[in-house]
């Protein structure tokens, strides 16, 4: 199963606010994160305009600090500016050192 | 009698003042002629030094020039006092030369005074200024309002300030989100944009804990033991400045100073006793305010070419070099077009 998230159609083109970015992936992506089923989960940005770093370390970041590398297996991200590229791939690192940090300090 | 006038009607509504002819002890605060450049931190020494007096009288008869800077600081002062129930009132204004200018941007009404500027608020269609405005709604719509100011047209990702555009929002949504998350109270944001110098100006501020305030709240022991300027140095090491969620770890800060570096421009923090200060081709200063004297909350400005601005999407990339959280993760991400 694919899942399609239209991050333009959910939040507009301008995407500013941290704490509506993670209220939204705690609610709307967390779940079929985990599902076994989803295989693949698509965060499209087509039509976004301008993000900041607030905004998509509060809705990467937390996924890859939660669930490792195994989120990118399933995650893919679509139609990104350079810029905002730039952020996704600085939320992701961000999030698997967190990952990993949680992991030591459990073992 | 212009004063006396104005003393009577300069009470903020809905506070509990005291009246202007009780035998409070009122402080007297001389509005300096200039508040920009060099004159900014000179006057927060003033700010710091009178903001939670009990009485306060700020004269404005000599102002003749002041920045988005000056005007956030005043703004974030007052609304500091009125918080407190402090009384403070405007005088001078009638004589000040530029009274006309500080109620184009909305000065008296964003302090309580709205009988002073009883003029319509109507942003420049050249974009030469920006009113004041308090930061109470969204950021992306805070950042997006300004940014079509200072770059109109930008929002279409072809246009030539397309560039301009990102830089702007860029960075107040940064800076509104830091405002916001350790203020707890009133923040204002201010604008200024010269054809003829080329610089863009922009301040945010707000009455709140500041940044050394809301680390010290956080529990940080490390912030216990240093100066607020070391602290607000530390906080522009990414992964410092938050705790809980949703966290930024202060990354928007940090990439925000970047950025300004990245352009030639200049920034400051003023923020409880410490002051922070970027400027171009200078290595990071850090120093506190007069001793005994504090900011009451965080006040940030930024300075920078409007030509430096134009390519954002190639001053971001250049970041991903520095090091801070802008690198980009080791293991393989999925992008498709």
């Amino acid at each position: 199963m694919t899942h399609e998230i239209h991050l333009q159609e959910e939040f507009g083109s301008h995407l500013g606010d941290g704490a509506e970015a993670y209220r939204f992936r705690v609610a709307s992506i967390d779940p079929y994160l985990a599902l076994d089923s989803c295989e693949r989960l698509v965060l499209d940005f087509t039509g976004v305009r301008v993000a900041n770093s607030s905004f998509v370390n509060a809705l990467v970041s937390g996924l890859l600090e939660q669930h490792g590398e195994a989120a990118l297996r399933k995650l893919v991200f679509r139609g990104c500016l350079p810029p905002v590229q730039s952020l996704v791939q600085s939320a992701v690192a961000l999030g698997l050192t967190k990952h990993g940090e949680r992991v030591r300090a459990r073992t | 009698m212009a004063d006396l006038t104005a003393r009577a009607l300069t009470k903020p509504p809905n506070t509990n003042h005291t009246s202007p002819r009780s035998n409070l002890s009122i402080y007297p605060l001389n509005v300096p002629r200039h508040i920009s450049a060099d004159g900014l931190i000179p006057f927060l020494n003033q700010l710091g030094e009178c903001a939670d007096v009990e009485s306060l009288e700020l004269d404005f008869a000599n102002l003749a020039k002041v920045t988005p800077a000056g005007l956030v600081a005043l703004a974030s002062l007052v609304a500091h006092r009125n918080r407190r129930s402090l009384a403070t009132q405007f005088m001078g204004f009638d004589e000040c030369c530029i009274s006309s200018y500080l109620r184009r941007m909305d000065l008296p009404r964003q302090c309580g005074f709205a009988h002073l500027g009883e003029v319509e608020v109507v942003r420049d269609p050249k974009g030469r200024f920006i009113p004041l405005e308090e930061i109470d709604h969204p950021v992306d719509r805070v950042g997006s309002a300004f940014a079509e100011i200072i770059a109109p047209g930008g929002d279409d990702y072809g246009h030539p300030n397309a560039g301009l555009y990102g830089t702007a929002w860029y960075l107040i949504t940064e800076i509104a989100n830091n405002v916001r998350q350790h203020s707890q109270g009133r923040g204002f944001i201010a604008a200024q944009t010269t054809l003829r110098d080329g610089f863009i100006r922009i301040a945010i501020g707000d009455c709140g804990r500041g940044i050394p305030g809301s680390l010290k709240d956080a529990g940080y022991s490390w912030a216990q033991e240093l100066t607020d300027e070391d602290i607000i140095a530390r906080a522009l090491e990414a992964r410092i400045s938050c705790k809980g969620s949703p966290t930024n770890e202060g990354v928007g800060l940090t990439l925000s100073s970047r950025l300004i570096d990245a352009m030639g421009g200049n920034l400051l923090i003023a923020s409880g006793s410490g002051l922070h200060i970027r400027l171009k081709g200078e290595e990071p200063r850090r120093r506190g305010l007069s001793a005994g004297t504090r900011f009451p909350g965080t006040l940030i400005t930024m300075t920078f070419r409007r030509s430096a601005a134009a390519d954002f999407d190639q001053m971001f990339n250049k970041l991903k070099d520095l090091e801070i959280p802008l690198r980009p993760s080791v293991s393989p991400v999925s992008f498709e077009p």
